[in-house]
């Protein structure tokens, strides 16, 4: 049996790429400055994070102007839903074999 | 936001939680704003009477008024004077409000907070328009009731997007606006039991429950 510690995704050891992908699952659509001002962050740090996760393609990112100004879109993509639920019941293994173990 | 340590599992799915929650839900209702609005529909109320010569033993205020073509001295008063009373409490909302989410480090306009707005706002608009029909057709005692019900029908749709609390809210709203559809001559008592006694009462509830 794989232990479950494994299973957890390397993608979601950062609580900030945690963090945006928890929002992007319960809202159909989120726009930079929206996750910027949840996360508290700075613009650099916030990008590097969303490349991060477009890259390995658990989000995607829609750019649009909005009369002149550029307004980026995030919505997650299949891929990236199912990789969070697979982390989440990981992390759900992981608490009940605790449990189990200080049973014993 | 800004360590990041391994975490345990328990504090991960805490912080999903947590993100989860605070994207969709605005937190930061002000209780002291619902009691300083309550006071003040109160008082407007009482200067309402005052203003027709009526007393509250003595109903059917709205029988004699917006009944001609023109407006009279004293119906732009009352108008205007709730038109302030919407201006006040909507800017004392919004400015407690956003003082509360400052000091909690955090701003007021959030994707939560903007849905919130979008979600209230639909009812709110939809209600003053069919206010400004009823005055329209010389029918003024319905103001009360029609403001109530839209007023709590616009809360409940937006309690998905803040505290739980603002749901029961909008249900006793609609319940006394229904009743002043009843009792259409004491349409002002109702009024100033929902939108005074009641904002008061909640208003020191929230207070209660998150602020202290």
């Amino acid at each position: 049996m794989i232990p479950h510690i494994l299973q957890l995704n390397k993608a979601f050891d950062s609580r900030v790429r945690l963090g945006i992908m928890s929002m992007l699952l319960v809202n159909e659509q989120m726009d930079f400055a929206g996750l910027k001002s949840l996360l508290q962050l700075t613009d650099g740090n916030m990008a590097s994070h969303l490349a991060a996760l477009e890259k390995i393609q658990f989000i995607q990112v829609t750019k649009q102007f909005i009369g002149k100004k550029p307004n980026t879109t995030y919505t997650v993509t299949p891929l990236g839903k199912q990789a969070f639920e697979a982390h989440l019941n990981a992390l759900e293994s992981i608490i009940q074999q605790n449990q189990l173990n200080k049973k014993k | 936001m800004e360590n990041e340590q391994i975490q345990t599992p328990l504090d991960a799915l805490h912080d999903i939680r947590n993100m989860m929650n605070s994207s969709l839900r605005f937190h930061h209702l002000s209780g002291k704003a619902g009691i300083v609005v309550g006071i003040l529909a109160l008082l407007t109320v009482a200067l309402t009477y005052f203003l027709l010569g009526i007393s509250v033993t003595n109903p059917g205020y709205a029988n004699n008024i917006f009944q001609g073509s023109n407006l009279t001295a004293i119906e732009v008063q009352l108008i205007s004077l709730y038109f302030t009373l919407l201006l006040i409490a909507i800017w004392v909302g919004f400015s407690f409000a956003s003082k509360n989410a400052r000091k909690h480090q955090l701003t007021f306009w959030t994707p939560a907070s903007a849905k919130l707005i979008k979600y209230m706002a639909i009812p709110l608009v939809s209600g003053g328009l069919l206010c400004c029909i009823f005055l329209f057709h010389h029918q003024p005692a319905w103001l009360a009731p029609i403001t109530l019900i839209f007023y709590g029908l616009a809360l409940i749709n937006g309690s998905k997007h803040t505290l739980q609390d603002v749901f029961s809210l909008g249900m006793l709203e609609i319940i006394t606006g229904l009743l002043a559809a009843c009792f259409l001559d004491y349409g002002l008592l109702f009024w100033a039991f929902g939108m005074g006694v009641l904002h008061i009462y909640y208003g020191f509830q929230l207070y209660r429950k998150y602020e202290k």
